[in-house]
């Protein structure tokens, strides 16, 4: 039987049919993703557990090539920053005394819509992008932990990027320095709308593209830079970085420059998924 | 019959067993942001080593690997890596088993093709995106990295090959090949 399929199957036949498969796949996927999914499916079932074991490993090697590396940079630091704690003890006591007026300020006016407040859950980073061209990631929650597509996902005290595929066990997540991602931003203080773009051109500045303020605005270096109220997926008020060097683009209409990200997504290890969306959160209103 | 088997099986866990390293632990062992590509290796090792068939076959399998999770034109690495297979298949017939410069060659210049085709079809939409910065910070480190990897791991492959051949010679089963196409 086999035989006789191999006979009739010569090399040339084989590759023909082959790529005739390629290119009916690559039709079928412009117009529908139902092709994929079983496939996806199948290829989930068998890679990702496999991936949350590698992905532990991985970050050990980098750890322990890192310790090597910043043994001695480490003994010098430490000089600096015991000289450091002193001033920053100092600091600290004056920021207690900030923090409880905060606190009481905020209460006045009831800001209390600070993303501290939203439920989260966490999830590992299992996988990165197969290519060096886009920062995707896949996470190990889905729909069973109840996540759910567009849901926003931050690190630490920064935006990441918002999930863009859901499965059972796992989700996808485009992060803001993909160069496919634009997320409307604005200046903390002035309400300053812009556009917050991935450029793999940056790759080596760790920066993203910020561009589209009106040209009157006044941006100047360090100011903070949080998701708009007028985005329709991310969630008002989340911190994507500071800015850097914003000045006029030559149709002195807008001005553009960088932004520098609060989350270090070289080494994003475990993320927080907001389980509330920004599609519901202007419906409950 | 039970070698194509066996052989297809193993490579088929290999595969897998490649993916999942490249997108967890060569993806924390970057250099420089970027990571080896290892999908390729399997249409150029499999068919200058096996023949077109298994350059095809691997071709195939690496392909939807490569797309399965992070692209949107599912089926294209495929295309590229199916025919990549059967390119090189042809090639090895005129070189003999332990030759491996020819296929460390063709793995390179492979990796950056594929890549120059992702990214045409990716980012040329895009205007302001210059080709001569990806082939500088993307497409040539991504092959300096990738023939690495590739050099580490041609002489395992080969022998792996070697041990789930058929009893006939490599250079006889070529020529029955050649028969059944006539």
């Amino acid at each position: 039987m086999l035989r006789t399929i191999r006979d009739f199957l010569t090399t040339k036949r084989l590759f023909v049919g082959m790529v005739f498969l390629c290119t009916m796949m690559i039709a079928a996927s412009f117009f529908t993703d139902s092709l994929v999914m079983p496939v996806r499916r199948f290829v989930s079932i068998f890679v990702v557990p496999v991936q949350k074991g590698m992905n532990n490993l991985g970050m050990v090697a980098v750890d322990t090539a890192d310790r090597l590396d910043t043994v001695e940079s480490l003994q010098n630091e430490n000089e600096e920053l015991k000289a450091k704690v002193e001033s920053l003890t100092e600091e600290s006591n004056r920021l207690k005394e900030d923090s409880y007026e905060l606190s009481r300020l905020r209460t006045l006016y009831s800001l209390d819509e600070h993303y501290s407040s939203w439920p989260k859950t966490a999830a590992r980073v299992i996988g990165s992008n197969s290519d060096n061209w886009y920062s995707t990631f896949t996470i190990d929650k889905g729909s069973n932990d109840g996540i759910e597509k567009d849901m926003n996902v931050i690190a630490g005290n920064g935006l990441v990027g918002i999930v863009t595929e859901v499965h059972k066990n796992y989700s996808l997540v485009k992060s803001i320095i993909d160069d496919n991602a634009y997320v409307s931003g604005m200046v903390l203080g002035s309400g300053s709308i812009c556009t917050v773009e991935g450029d793999l051109k940056l790759m080596d500045e760790g920066m993203i593209h910020v561009s589209n303020f009106k040209a009157d605005s006044n941006v100047l270096n360090g100011d903070k830079i949080v998701t708009s109220n007028i985005s329709s997926k991310y969630l008002e008020g989340i911190l994507i970085g500071y800015a850097k060097d914003v000045s006029v683009d030559g149709n002195q209409m807008t001005m553009s420059g960088y932004i520098v990200p609060v989350v270090d997504f070289e080494h994003l290890q475990e993320v927080l998924v907001i389980t509330k969306k920004k599609s519901d959160a202007t419906s409950d209103d | 019959m039970e070698w194509i088997v066996k052989r297809k099986g193993i490579e088929l866990l290999l595969i897998v067993i490649c993916y999942v390293l490249q997108v967890t632990l060569f993806k924390a062992l970057n250099i420089g942001g970027i990571s080896p590509n290892f999908m390729v290796m399997f249409p150029i090792f499999a068919g200058f080593y096996a023949g077109s068939r298994e350059g095809i076959f691997t071709g195939f399998a690496a392909g939807v690997m490569q797309d399965v999770f992070f692209s949107s034109l599912f089926g294209f690495s495929s295309l590229v890596f199916v025919i990549y297979g059967y390119l090189t298949g042809r090639l090895s017939e005129d070189f003999d088993d332990y030759e491996w410069r020819i296929p460390m060659l063709i793995l390179l210049a492979s990796d950056f093709v594929y890549e120059s085709f992702v990214y045409f079809g990716n980012f040329v939409l895009h205007g302001e995106f210059d080709f001569l910065f990806a082939v500088r910070r993307i497409m040539i480190p991504e092959m300096m990295y990738t023939g690495i990897v590739g050099l580490i791991l041609i002489w395992p492959f080969r022998e792996l090959i070697r041990k789930t051949r058929p009893a006939e010679t490599k250079r006889e089963r070529a020529v029955t090949d050649d028969e059944t196409v006539d």
